[in-house]
């Protein structure tokens, strides 16, 4: 799949448990994703979603359990990971221009001693220019738009070069026409054979966007294609049996 | 005319007392601001205010064990390492009590910041024959009465917080604006964090000598809540909150000689006005900038009290 023909997963997690003051978030979680796919993490609030992410980037210490970037323990696969942020999760007072953030992927790479030099420039004003907002770069992010703001942290993944991508809910409160145009950049990042790991709330548009699906809640519930995971019967267990008044195909061919 | 006003600005100048406080008073405002404007957004204010309270403890003990083992009196450098043992044990405590869940942290911090205060007092009330600390001036600080030594462990010290800051300057604004990211890019958060408050520690040590206990947090957020009421980017907040400290210690040490007041209280009084009038005139986000852009004007309530108090 990948460039180099050889078969290692890009991201790989074995047997992951995480929990947060002796509450299990995560149990036992494993899968492995190939690269070049996005993949889709589905499951109602208070799965884990968030908790799988912040423990791939390793902000959150797993009770035990085994994390692979690229065949790299995760630990020293740092700046080979993008992550973008839930929006509610930033203070958007903090007083950084869009500029500064975006330029904070380059500092995944660059050494401490090292301040950035016309390549990283350059890098910062080519993902500025894609996703769209080179003209904003010396606003304060407090000033954006919540459509700007996702536009800023996509960029700042772009900026990074990173085999993998990880975003929290990129969608989450975007207008349509700005998640369109997200979601083709995104297949733009996948083109190049990087690899997604996305987690969305909305399951009307997961079959259409993903080409894998994980399923969680606090358990792993399956890895697999849309089509074989967003099943009525299966997305009944995910949830608990309190979905049933989501109006969807899927559902009303349940209900049938 | 002219000369006098002159005269009344040198003739303080050539007082070494004024001069060590000048310099003194300016070093710290400078690392305060920019330690501050760090301490406003990682939310840490209320810790600060438990660590410079612990510290009483730490300079006690820092000050027995020197007299005890050295027979050293005042050692300020035992002092100063004392309070950072206390400083660490404090912040330890607070997370240690924090384990539980239902106690949150400023609950935590609340309790740990007046029992290591007590435990300083007792310290110094046991031994009263053997420390002479004054706890008046622990508490008030004397920027007038400065030390040689004190001066130069200041400097020191103000030099050693600053350039770290410098240096690591972007490890710093990761961790504070998005600490996970900052975790997916490799950079220790548990190190940022605990250097943080060695720094905070750092700096409130050296700044209770001079203010005192109660007036250090105030100089530690005033001027960089000051300067985030104008600035967007993190480097020029810091430098214009130096700036605010500076002016701050500048105007209260002369207006202090003026008005025959406590020189600290001065200082710490002007910072405050400063604060306020650019809360009220800030360019975007001051009182005045808000009212005019919001469809309604001033609230009729504060505007109304406003009169009245007029």
């Amino acid at each position: 799949m990948n460039p180099e023909g050889n078969n290692v997963p890009a991201i790989d997690v074995d047997n992951l448990t995480v929990s947060y003051g002796g509450r299990p978030a995560l149990e036992s979680a494993s899968f492995a994703i190939d690269p070049g796919l996005m993949v889709g993490v589905i499951g109602p609030n208070g799965a884990g979603k968030s908790t799988l992410i912040k423990a791939l980037v390793g902000f959150v210490r797993p009770d035990s359990g085994d994390i692979q970037i690229c065949g790299v323990p995760a630990r020293s696969a740092k700046g080979s990971i993008a992550y973008v942020p839930q929006r509610g999760d930033l203070d958007w007072d903090f007083p950084v221009t869009v500029e500064d953030v975006v330029m904070m992927a380059r500092y995944a790479r660059l050494p401490w001693w090292r301040s950035p030099d016309g390549s990283d420039k350059s890098a910062v004003r080519a993902a500025m220019d894609t996703l769209g907002i080179g003209n904003l770069h010396g606003r304060p992010i407090g000033e954006l738009s919540g459509g700007q703001k996702q536009r800023v942290f996509l960029a700042r993944a772009l900026a990074q070069d990173a085999e993998v991508f990880l975003l929290d809910e990129p969608f989450a409160g975007l207008d349509a026409a700005t998640e369109k145009e997200l979601v083709k950049v995104l297949a733009r990042v996948r083109a190049e054979g990087r690899t997604l790991l996305v987690v969305h709330h909305d399951l009307a548009t997961a079959g259409d966007y993903f080409d894998r699906i994980i399923l969680l809640n606090q358990k792993l519930f399956g890895y697999d294609t849309p089509q074989r995971m967003l099943r009525p019967d299966i997305l009944r267990r995910v949830y608990e049996h309190k979905l049933e008044p989501f109006k969807h195909p899927i559902w009303e061919a349940a209900a049938s | 005319m002219i000369s006098g006003f002159i005269h009344f600005f040198l003739v303080p100048l050539q007082e070494a007392y004024f001069q060590k406080a000048l310099i003194a008073g300016s070093t710290v405002a400078i690392a305060c601001g920019v330690v501050g404007c760090l301490v406003i957004l990682n939310r840490m204010a209320f810790l600060g205010d438990a660590l410079s309270h612990a510290m009483l403890a730490g300079v006690a003990g820092g000050y027995l064990f020197m007299q005890f083992v050295f027979g050293v009196e005042a050692h300020s450098l035992a002092m100063i390492i004392g309070s950072l043992v206390a400083a660490l044990l404090a912040v330890t405590l607070v997370n240690f009590v924090s384990l539980v869940p239902r106690i949150k942290q400023d609950t935590a911090i609340g309790i740990m910041y007046s029992s290591a205060f007590s435990l300083g007092l007792v310290i110094i009330s046991l031994f009263i024959n053997r420390i002479h600390i004054s706890i008046s001036q622990f508490i008030m600080g004397d920027i007038l009465s400065i030390a040689d030594a004190d001066l130069w462990a200041t400097t020191f010290v103000c030099c050693l917080v600053l350039s770290f800051i410098c240096i690591f300057f972007r490890y710093f604004q990761i961790a504070s604006f998005d600490p996970v990211m900052a975790a997916s890019i490799g950079v220790p958060l548990g190190l940022v964090q605990s250097t943080l408050t060695a720094g905070v520690a750092l700096i409130v040590v050296t700044g209770i000598n001079m203010v005192g206990v109660i007036l250090i947090m105030g100089f530690l957020i005033t001027p960089a809540a000051t300067a985030y009421l104008i600035c967007d980017r993190l480097a020029r907040m810091m430098i214009l909150a130096a700036i605010f400290g500076v002016t701050s210690v500048l105007v209260g040490l002369y207006l202090s000689l003026i008005i025959n007041a406590a020189a600290g209280a001065t200082i710490m009084l002007f910072a405050s006005m400063q604060f306020l009038v650019v809360l009220i005139v800030a360019p975007n986000y001051g009182l005045l900038a808000r009212w005019r852009h919001s469809p309604v004007g001033p609230p009729r309530k504060v505007l109304k009290r406003f009169v009245k108090s007029v």
